[in-house]
């Protein structure tokens, strides 16, 4: 792959936790573009990968780069979408406030959002279908309005890689499909996406690249390519590939008789 | 009874308004944190260390002995983080454990000095554990009142970036923002305030005033700015009180005055306040909730009359708050949806019959 055409290159990575490996020597590429999802089973590793790139979490070996150039420099083209259960959700905080935060880190700790920021916050509401809510507490929204809540700020970052940590768990239809459109309009302008995605049906449904990973990486490419029976046994274990013999339509496709998906 | 207009009294209320104020605003922080607890276990923790300082330089000086508690105060919060995160014990349990073991060694290092080191027992070791601002020196308040505007100078102006740490710390550590390093300096600035709040507040009571002002304030804004704000104002208008009644009457230790005071402003705040006060949120529920039993039991009037006891006694089978219960039974003559007869019973009116058919509807019917 060109160099340029690189939006994301993971080298080595591993990353202890205490007296734990979690993740073991994983490498791998994500093309500019494209919207990648990392599936595996609990405790895989998929939330910290993204966190290790991001340097949430410090004790981590190996290297990475976003377009070519160290994270460091390229902070103001990254955007993250983090989990929302780890959040004080009765935080005096408003929707407008929230997404507004998405321009924190071009403003830095001391420069005031001003009318620029605003206008960029509200558009970014309007977006993903909450206008009129920026004036809500975030303790009256549903869980499906907080998510679309957190997908503004990440849109209210103006980026070009954009990190979302489990962006469909436990929304609602609508919302759903709102975050679909939005991935789409993104990879649509050139963005590109990585996410945590932890139902199998929708892999394909909603991204074009795959990164299936348990620890160690155990697959990664095209996701017509890559989301096939052997792999997912060996990311999920034996008890998955049985589901798939009884129900072939267990991802919403049909499984080739190679074990693809198709 | 005190001077209260004297140059000397005035300082006083002025550091101990300082001292409130940057309390408030460094608590609500912690509050907002959902960590505010720790301000006791630094509270506690420093006694041992006012004691050790005094003793080894027999010193009254007030910089060297909150020196001395700043240092065991930092020891106890270590002591909580060891407990916790090696040895997992839960962190109220660490904390509970700690800081009495620390209070215990501090006390009984006290009564140790106290007779072992002549005329220690007027060095005034007793009166940080009540707070006395009657004792506190001239250059002490100077003290207080500097390191307060010290601590504010230092978070005031990075509170929006604040705001963001402590709501998300992952999203802002995803900025490149050192949040480790922030949690650091708000955890060095809540025992600094901590330290300098034993001499008014004492030991027992100072972590109060890191936790009362915020949560009083939570009750009258959604706004973080205004929390702060808030949570500021009420530290400072009950420690500056609090610091006056006592003065007033000499016998009244500070600390239990100033949380008195904090104390009703709490109290105030959890019922009156517009949004999320108690009578705020009776009525608004409450409303809601007699006008729903009123309809259940008109449900029950359209099959037959019944007695005020016998409407009570079905009631309460269905909703266990006989307050609401009988506000219920009395909403439907008030509303005149049923009279009463000669006997007692209730009677539906023509009107209450009509209310409960057109709500039956609305309702998907109501057994």
């Amino acid at each position: 792959m060109d160099a340029s055409q690189k939006a994301l290159t993971v080298n080595n990575l591993s990353v202890i936790y205490d007296d734990k490996i979690v993740l073991r020597n994983v490498s791998m590429e994500v093309k500019k573009g494209s919207l990648l999802a990392i599936v595996g089973p609990n405790g895989a590793g998929k939330s910290t990968l993204i966190k290790a790139v991001l340097g949430i979490i410090s004790s981590v070996l190996g290297s990475f780069e976003v377009f070519g150039k160290p994270i460091a420099s390229m902070r103001k083209s990254i955007a993250y979408m983090p989990q929302r259960e780890n959040i004080d959700w009765d935080f005096p905080v408003n929707v407008l406030d929230v997404v507004l935060m998405g321009t924190y880190g071009k403003l830095g700790w001391f420069q005031r959002p001003g009318e620029a920021e605003r206008k960029l916050a509200l558009d970014a509401i309007s977006k993903v279908g909450l206008s009129g809510f920026h004036n809500r507490q975030i303790s009256e929204l549903s869980g499906g309005q907080q998510q679309r809540t957190f997908l503004a700020r990440a849109l209210a970052q103006d980026a070009e890689l954009y990190f979302m940590d489990e962006p469909f768990a436990g929304v609602d239809v609508a919302t759903e499909n709102t975050i679909m459109e939005t991935l789409q309009k993104l990879k649509d302008s050139g963005k590109t996406v990585v996410a945590v995605h932890h139902n199998l049906d929708t892999v394909q449904k909603y991204f074009d690249e795959v990164v299936i990973l348990n620890e160690e990486l155990i697959a990664s490419g095209k996701v017509e390519n890559v989301l096939n029976k052997e792999n997912l046994i060996q990311a999920y274990g034996k008890s998955i590939g049985k589901n798939l013999n009884k129900d072939k339509s267990v991802f919403g496709t049909d499984l080739n008789p190679d074990g693809a998906i198709g | 009874m005190l001077d209260v207009f004297s140059y000397n009294t005035t300082i006083v209320l002025v550091g101990s308004a300082m001292l409130g104020f940057t309390c408030g605003i460094i608590g609500a922080c912690m509050y907002l944190k959902r960590r505010p607890l720790i301000g006791d276990v630094i509270a506690h923790s420093a006694l041992p260390g006012i004691v050790v300082a005094y003793w080894v330089t027999e010193s009254k000086n007030l910089s060297v002995l909150l020196l001395g508690a700043l240092v065991s105060g930092l020891l106890g919060m270590a002591f909580h983080t060891i407990f916790r995160k090696a040895l997992k014990i839960y962190e109220d349990s660490a904390m509970s454990l700690i800081l009495s073991v620390m209070f215990g060694i501090g006390i009984t290092l006290s009564r140790h000095v106290q007779n072992v080191v002549p005329n220690s027992s007027k060095a005034g070791l007793d009166n940080y554990i009540y707070g006395k601002a009657a004792g506190i020196l001239m250059q002490d308040v100077w003290l207080i009142l500097g390191v307060s505007l010290l601590c504010l100078v230092v978070i005031l102006p990075i509170l929006r970036a604040a705001k963001l740490m402590i709501f998300d710390s992952a999203f802002a550590g995803s900025l490149g923002w050192n949040v480790a390093w922030f949690d650091y300096l708000l955890l060095a600035l809540l025992s600094i305030v901590v330290v300098i709040g034993l001499p008014m507040v004492g030991i027992v009571m100072v972590a109060a005033i890191v936790l009362i002002p915020p949560a009083a304030a939570r009750f009258w804004t959604d706004k973080f700015k205004l929390v702060l704000l808030g949570s500021g104002i009420i530290g400072m208008v009950s420690c500056a009180l609090g610091s006056y009644v006592s003065a007033i009457y000499e016998k009244t230790p500070t600390g239990p005055s100033i949380i008195i005071v904090a104390g009703s402003i709490f109290l105030l705040s959890s019922m009156f306040a517009p949004k999320r006060g108690v009578i705020s949120l009776t009525l608004k529920h409450g409303k809601k909730r007699i006008a729903y039993t009123s309809l259940l039991l008109l449900s029950w009037l359209e099959k037959e009359e019944i007695t005020k006891v016998e409407l009570l006694r079905k009631i309460s089978a269905c909703s266990t708050n006989p307050v609401y219960n009988l506000l219920s039974v009395r909403y439907l003559t008030w509303k005149g949806y049923a009279k009463r007869d000669g006997s007692g019973r209730y009677i539906l009116t023509d009107y209450g019959s009509a209310t409960f058919k057109k709500n039956i509807n609305i309702l998907g019917g109501i057994k």
